[in-house]
């Protein structure tokens, strides 16, 4: 995915006209009114914080413009708007973090929570790590052990067990 | 002189051997249950309390009160180490921390850290010991409004944070605030943007919020086996210590620091959190490096460091001469003191000196320990470092998960941290700045609240709320922080404009 | 090689920690306990698995205390034979807690939570699911009630309830009345006193009660009404000034501060704390728990605690807890028809 900076500001300066836009309706929808009973009600803040990022997002997307003017005159700042700011290696492992993450979510209260992240760690460390799977399940094991040692004996977390006993 | 006389009679009761015992263990502990993601010194307390059962209370409360000390410094080591803080008072600490470590200097800032920590809470032992008795009347002379202008005055120090793009600086700002509103409304009752889940009727806490934004987000962009070099000697003592340069670069920052932090320490709610914000701001502001901050410099290190636990010493003025807690922490530790048959109040110094002093003494003890420890084992905290970062990914990620759930004991937390940490990716390559989103809410919701207080108090009379003469001092101090150097800017424009033409 | 050093060395270093830490009872939820069954003389039914005691608070808080306190004297009287393990689960003033305990079946018989007013309050204001009766609950046993006062700041002269009426209809809309939360404990005493009294005075919510305080030590807020044990040191120091106690009779430490009724206020609502279970539960489980905590509660222990903590001993067992609720829904049913709405 090639992202240019400067693109991903305008997107962004759009996304948050919509996100304070968003903000805004929900206010009204919530029926959040900004007085109520002649005191400060619950919708003064959140419209406050609605119409500010709408103007946040015009502000930036001024600033992107006004920006790109300048870059045409100075190399450094043109650099700056061009350069790709998406790397497919973060990526990858962003989508590790996110499967994983939503994995330990979905699974612990089958597996246990000890279980999954066990699971999810020696994932990692096979298929980005690319370590040995013996390593893997030797480091999985220590870190399960730790994180057991400390949360369940140390500080008695209630943490989620599963099938085998953890 | 009786302050000697009253600090003898609390050295005294160090003597014993095992309460030196007791206060190392809760140093180490604490530090252990700092580090960890997500669990302060709160969590420490609760926990050990149990510990305390059939103690002296002599020992218990050493135990304790390096329980405090020993979390308020681990939470820095992880926020230094690996940009995870540790806890919200560590948050500020990453800012300069994490670049120092990225250049190699890990060991200086876990030094200056530590050194940091123990100056500030040293100084403001004395200054509780001083002052204490007399000046809890300013710990109640804050209502509602004064709170109020005490946030805005933290909100302008987001303006410090922005970075190149104040749009973007104040776009994370706002949508923190927003977060921050989530929740049932504290006066009406309503649900606001709750959508029907109970998980979220108390609004969501910032701490996974900081967790995902600064830890997940920064694991997902370790994938390089960028082992962050940390020079052998870096790691003698020597090096450890700031030279004479950074010394005299640091101190001034330090005391300031831990004057702001022992201040705000004590206004009960205000906190460590507030105060390290605080002290990084004025920091930036006062110094001639200011351009620097925020790359990896000490004084960015040393600044929070020092407030952080001036404060944690403050929130301790009027728990034990009010017996109103300063902060989470000090509550529980109002609990362990009730526990052991200690009641704070106004009379605690006068009815128990003994264990007052006793107490004020086991600070000192606890402030030593932790610089032996703190310096002791930076070497072994380090070594941390050496492993290889995909490793290192798969372990904080577990550990963060981890940390998240225990806070609450509920995954809702650890669904939020990863959506927090998803988010954060995208903030970090869309540059926009992660640290006022977190300031943000964590000023928010007390922005809000006292506001809306203030003005039930004074029958919807906005002028009068900002009228109060703490609130206004207060107020005038953060238009100055917030518009002082702009328009210092024009006017120099101007003189500029007039001599040329 | 040198991580797994690293970790080993860390791994024995918190071997060493839970040392120390590990011989605190309830440390080890695994196994339960098999031995012998209950030394309760009662017949019927006995637990032969762990038990979960939700806490639908945080850890620290009133509710938190009792309960910990209540599973410490389990233990050491052996009172039960098998653990009893504490589980915090806060969140939505409760409802986090309840939901948590109704993800088990209907009639499950491991797994209690405590209550407070907020038990009562939730649903009733709309924001819990769970009605605080039969249908979504069993009750198994109401244990102490938490008698409140009625503090003034040092700035007024009040001496008795009488002072405050007269000055507040004088004035109508100055006093400021400050509580925790907004259909709370202490919101239903303000909004029932203006009722009573016919007055105006001002409510001020608080989502804390140290900075509560705080404000009512600083003279920011006029009056409150808190628990005794938030109050005690402060009545004792006389940093506030105590108008009326809240309570069934005369707090026996304070024997010359009169009780609201006293003073011809009935203001005598207090908070509960008990036990529910799921609905559906059966009648020889009910009687178990009841009975067990009726040992609790008759421990020299549980009493000091009681006492220490200022709240007022008021065991109930479950058949009696089940129709004292119905009155105290009702009760809160009223109260909170009082608070304004829209």
């Amino acid at each position: 995915m090639k992202l240019k900076a400067k693109t991903g500001d305008l997107i962004l300066a759009i996304l948050s006209v919509i996100i304070g836009a968003v903000i805004l309706i929900l206010v009204k929808v919530q029926d959040l009114p900004m007085i109520k009973r002649d005191i400060m009600g619950p919708g003064f803040f959140p419209t406050i914080c609605g119409i500010a990022i709408i103007v946040c997002g015009v502000l930036l997307f001024l600033e992107t413009l006004t920006q790109s003017k300048k870059a045409a005159a100075d190399e450094n700042l043109k650099a700056e708007q061009e350069a790709k700011i998406l790397n497919p290696r973060e990526l990858k492992n962003l989508l590790f973090f996110l499967l994983l993450g939503v994995f330990v979510l979905v699974a612990y209260k089958f597996l246990g929570m000890l279980l999954c992240l066990f699971i999810s760690v020696v994932v990692y460390l096979i298929f980005q790590g690319k370590e040995k799977w013996w390593k893997a399940l030797i480091i999985g094991v220590g870190m399960t052990i730790f994180l057991y040692l400390i949360f369940v004996v140390f500080l008695k977390v209630p943490v989620p067990k599963g099938p085998l006993g953890f | 002189m009786n302050l000697l006389q009253n600090l003898g009679l609390g050295f005294s009761i160090l003597a014993d051997p095992m309460v030196i015992l007791y206060s190392l263990i809760g140093v180490v502990c604490g530090v252990i249950i700092g580090a960890l993601p997500g669990l302060g010194p709160s969590v420490g307390i609760a926990v050990l309390l149990p510990l305390c059962y059939g103690l002296s209370p002599a020992c218990a409360l050493c135990m304790l009160c390096g329980i405090y000390y020993g979390a308020m410094y681990g939470g820095s080591i992880t926020a230094i180490l690996i940009n995870t803080p540790g806890d919200s008072a560590a948050i500020m600490t990453t800012l300069d921390g994490y670049p120092l470590a990225r250049k190699g200097q890990a060991g200086k800032a876990l030094g200056m850290a530590c050194l940091a920590s123990v100056i500030g809470g040293t100084i403001s032992v004395v200054l509780f010991m001083t002052l204490a008795p007399i000046i809890s009347n300013f710990a109640t002379s804050f209502g509602p409004s004064e709170y109020f202008a005490l946030m805005v005055l933290g909100l302008t120090s987001i303006a410090g944070m922005t970075g190149k793009s104040p749009a973007k600086g104040f776009l994370a700002a706002f949508l923190g605030l927003f977060v921050a509103g989530i929740g049932i409304d504290l006066v009406f009752g309503t649900p606001k943007f709750v959508f029907g889940n109970v998980n979220l009727y108390s609004g969501i806490d910032f701490v996974p919020v900081a967790m995902g934004l600064f830890g997940i987000a920064e694991i997902i962009c370790n994938f390089e086996n960028n082992n962050i070099k940390v020079e052998k000697d870096s790691l003698k003592l020597k090096k450890l210590l700031p030279n004479k340069e950074e010394w005299k670069r640091t101190l001034p920052h330090i005391g300031r620091g831990t004057i702001l932090g022992f201040i705000v320490g004590m206004l009960p709610g205000a906190g460590a959190t507030i105060a390290s914000f605080l002290s990084y701001d004025m920091a930036k502001r006062t110094s001639k490096h200011k351009e620097e901050f925020g790359t990896g410099v000490v004084e960015g290190v040393a600044a929070p460091e020092s407030a952080n636990n001036a404060a944690s010493m403050g929130a301790m003025v009027p728990m034990l001469t009010l017996g109103v807690p300063g902060s989470g922490a000090t509550a529980i530790m109002m609990g362990a003191l009730m526990m052991l048959g200690i009641s704070p109040g106004p009379s605690f110094f006068l009815k128990n000196a003994e264990v007052a002093w006793g107490l004020v003494a086991s600070m000192y003890l606890g402030n030593v320990i932790l610089v032996l420890i703190g310096l002791g084992a930076l070497g072994l905290f380090v070594k941390i470092l050496n492993v290889k970062t995909t490793t290192m990914n798969a372990l904080i990620f577990a550990f963060i998960l981890m940390g998240a759930f225990a806070l609450e004991n509920s995954m809702f937390t650890v669904g939020v941290t990863l959506f927090f940490g998803i988010i954060g990716y995208f903030l970090k390559k869309l540059k926009v700045p992660a640290a006022p989103m977190v300031l943000a809410l964590v000023l928010g919701a007390l922005t809000e609240t006292n506001l809306r207080q203030a003005l039930i108090i004074d029958n919807n009379n906005f002028f009068k709320v900002l009228t109060h003469p703490i609130s206004a001092v207060i107020l005038v101090i953060a238009l100055f922080l917030a518009f002082g150097t702009p328009i210092k800017n024009a006017f120099a424009k101007l003189r500029a404009k007039k001599k040329a033409a | 090689m040198k991580k797994l050093m690293a970790l080993l060395l860390a791994a024995i270093m918190v071997f060493a920690l839970t040392a120390c830490g590990g011989d605190t009872p309830a440390s080890t939820p695994a196994a339960s306990g098999a031995s012998t069954p209950a030394a309760s003389e009662s017949t019927g039914w006995v637990p032969t698995k762990d038990i979960e005691f939700v806490i639908p608070f945080g850890a620290g808080g009133g509710n938190d205390i009792m309960v910990r306190k209540m599973v410490e004297i389990i233990e050491k009287y052996k009172l039960c034979p098998v653990n009893v393990v504490p589980v915090n689960k806060k969140g939505g003033s409760g409802v986090v807690g309840y939901t948590y305990l109704k993800d088990y079946k209907a009639g499950y018989e491991y797994a209690l939570a405590s209550t407070s007013a907020s038990f009562f309050t939730q649903p009733i204001t709309g924001n819990s699911p769970f009605s605080p009766d039969t249908k979504d609950f069993s009750f198994v046993a109401h244990l102490v009630k938490d008698p409140s006062v009625i503090c003034a700041s040092k700035k007024w002269d009040f001496k008795t309830i009488d002072d405050i009426v007269k000055y507040a209809k004088e004035n109508p809309g100055t006093l400021k009345w400050g509580g925790v939360g907004n259909a709370s404990d202490d919101a239903i005493l303000l909004y029932t006193l203006n009722t009573l009294a016919d007055v105006q005075i001002t409510y001020v919510p608080y989502d804390d009660q140290g900075m509560l305080t705080a404000a009512v030590l600083g003279g920011h807020i006029d009056l409150c009404s808190s628990s005794l044990a938030e109050s005690v040191e402060h009545m004792k120091n006389g940093t506030m000034n105590t108008i009326a106690a809240i309570a069934d009779n005369r707090l026996p430490d304070f024997p010359d501060l009169p009780t609201a009724v006293e003073q011809g206020y009935q203001l005598d609502h207090q908070q509960n704390r008990g036990i529910v279970m799921n609905p559906g539960v059966k009648d020889e489980v009910l009687a178990y728990y009841s009975g067990l905590f009726q040992k609790v509660a008759e421990t020299e222990d549980w009493k000091t605690f009681v006492k220490e903590n200022a709240m007022a001993d008021a065991f109930m067992g479950y058949k009696e807890w089940t129709a004292y609720a119905e009155e105290v829904k009702e009760d809160y049913t009223t109260y909170l028809a009082m608070v304004p709405k829209d």
